[in-house]
């Protein structure tokens, strides 16, 4: 009964936590973080022999792409399946592959909602809020609260996929899991409408002359009093509406951006 | 205020250690989402050129263009890197020598758009390292994996990110300042990227709205969060607090409705995935 000892467990989430994206590339993306993540699994389980150890590493190096930090749980369930693997459980490349496959795409959309969407902003935002005038505790507030969540949670994620093995895979992608997933979604929708709300920053300078000097008609007090930052909502509306409906990329939104801000400040409207 | 090689050179590895691709500090963790953030790589670049105030200042106002930026599949709108070491440097120097925190950000958002092409150079020229680690793989040679994984890949991001940074900042100084001199704050160049750098947070922002909506009528979670904070003008931990009770009420009240529509449960599902 082969058993993966918690030392080489430890290596396989700080190689993964680490090289993840070291060789990035358009085509590959995180495919050699994950099979180089592996390999101190597959030496403890497979060691010894070369032709296990060769089919275990090629196995692991299909293209893989996912939210590396909340990713640990499907490299900790990877771990699970290959131990179960060598003690001669029926499991083949093929139930391997696409138990990483079918759990990469849920967990990036998740991942992404849930780190650079709602964790990050949200921590900034009393980060900036605690550096104004230049105080350090904005920063280093910033440093500890990220590094130390997010190093313990992917830990325990990685362990917790390890434990649970192909029953965190219910986790992910079952019935509660979605349930989970559409609250979070709901979550990071609220939280970023206020990251929106507070940081798109649109107006404009167009004044419309009444003939009374001392009066004239400001057009961005006329838009806030409509709706309050109506300016930044639209164009966070535009942006959405290109890239979901129209399938923009976000590079080509940035260059509409660009025009439109060429343009606008040509005309005198910014 | 004039930076020194040495100066230069701290800059630039920093802006190595913290590149997308970077393992050395915790991966991402460390690097790409700490000490890329300008609020993070201001403080920093302040301490290296003793003026942690002016740092930090600079350093907030351009972490706000980036706060909502997503890279999906390493798709970059704009190299927050570059932003975030060139830009916020320049952009102290520019304080420093008496221009506006906002010719900063500006000037930072054009470092941050020419910036996208060391990155994706960086993701070209690594499919070299890529087929080499396919044939370590096939020969089960772990050596070649990790030398085609984690050293020469590395080594051209290091020249990549470093090189780039120490020109830029040491040689180009003196010809940055009269760059900027020549255009004021009220000139049409910097009116456009001054615009340009309160829209640019609305495509991370908006980024985010598609991946957390599935339904256009979703659109009205982010319009909440969006007026409480526009018109009621509450702070974003409150807010946090207030979406929290939503996604706990969402989750708990669907948690009573599934058993008696477990077939829509299961529709709902298929669609996600």
């Amino acid at each position: 009964m082969k058993k993966l000892s918690n030392k080489t467990l430890r290596k396989s989430w700080l190689r993964w936590m680490c090289g993840n994206l070291s060789s990035m590339s358009f085509q590959w993306l995180a495919s050699f973080g994950f099979s180089d993540s592996m390999v101190p699994v597959i030496k403890e389980l497979y060691g010894g022999d070369k032709e296990e150890e060769i089919k275990a590493l090629k196995r692991h190096s299909a293209f893989y792409n996912t939210e590396p930090q909340i990713g640990c749980i499907i490299n900790g369930v990877t771990c699970g399946l290959e131990e179960e693997r060598a003690n001669g459980a029926d499991i083949d490349d093929e139930v391997i592959n696409s138990i990483k496959l079918g759990l990469m795409g849920p967990i990036a959309g998740i991942g992404d909602a849930m780190i650079p969407g709602m964790w990050v902003p949200l921590l900034l935002s009393i980060a900036i809020g605690l550096a104004e005038g230049g105080n350090i505790m904005g920063p280093i507030f910033y440093i500890v609260t990220y590094l130390s969540s997010v190093t313990l949670g992917s830990y325990y994620l990685f362990f917790k996929g390890y434990q649970l093995g192909t029953k965190s895979i219910d986790m992910i992608v079952g019935e509660a899991a979605s349930r989970v997933r559409e609250a979070f979604n709901l979550l990071g929708a609220i939280v970023v409408g206020g990251v929106g709300a507070s940081y798109v920053n649109v107006t404009t300078r167009f004044v419309i002359e009444t003939g009374d000097v001392d009066a004239p008609v400001i057009a961005n007090d006329v838009l806030n009093n409509i709706f309050p930052k109506l300016l930044p909502l639209i164009v966070i509306l535009f942006c959405w509406w290109l890239m979901s409906k129209k399938n923009v990329s976000a590079l080509k939104v940035m260059g509409i951006l660009i025009v439109i801000s060429m343009a606008g400040v040509a005309i005198g409207f910014f | 205020m004039e930076i020194s090689l040495i100066q230069a050179l701290i800059i630039g590895l920093l802006s190595y250690l913290g590149s997308l691709s970077c393992p050395w500090l915790l991966g991402l963790t460390g690097g790409w989402y700490t000490i890329t953030r300008p609020l993070i790589s201001g403080f920093l670049i302040g301490i290296i050129l003793g003026d942690v105030e002016t740092g930090i200042i600079v350093g907030v106002a351009v972490q706000i263009v980036f706060i909502a930026l997503v890279t999906p599949g390493g798709q970059m709108p704009q190299d927050l890197n570059a932003a975030a070491f060139i830009g916020v440097t320049l952009g102290i120097l520019t304080v420093k020598q008496g221009g506006t925190v906002e010719s900063a950000v500006a000037i930072a958002t054009a470092v941050g758009a020419i910036g996208t092409i060391f990155h994706n150079f960086m993701m070209f020229t690594n499919t070299f390292w890529n087929t080499r680690a396919i044939k370590a793989i096939e020969k089960g040679d772990y050596r070649g994996l990790a030398l085609n994984h984690w050293i020469l890949p590395q080594m051209v991001q290091a020249c990549y990110r470093i090189i780039p940074t120490v020109v830029i900042l040491y040689l180009g100084q003196s010809y940055a300042n009269e760059i900027i001199a020549m255009f004021p704050v009220e000139s049409y160049v910097m009116r456009t990227l001054t615009a340009l750098g309160g829209m640019l947070p609305a495509v991370g922002v908006a980024i985010l709205v598609k991946q957390v909506t599935k339904k256009n009528i979703d659109i009205i979670r982010f319009l909440l969060g969006f007026t409480l904070v526009a018109a009621i003008g509450i702070n974003m931990i409150s807010l946090a607090i207030i979406g929290g009770f939503f996604a706990y009420s969402h989750f708990t009240y669907t948690a009573t409705t599934v058993a008696a529509g477990n077939a829509s449960a299961s529709n709902d599902l298929e669609e996600e995935l």
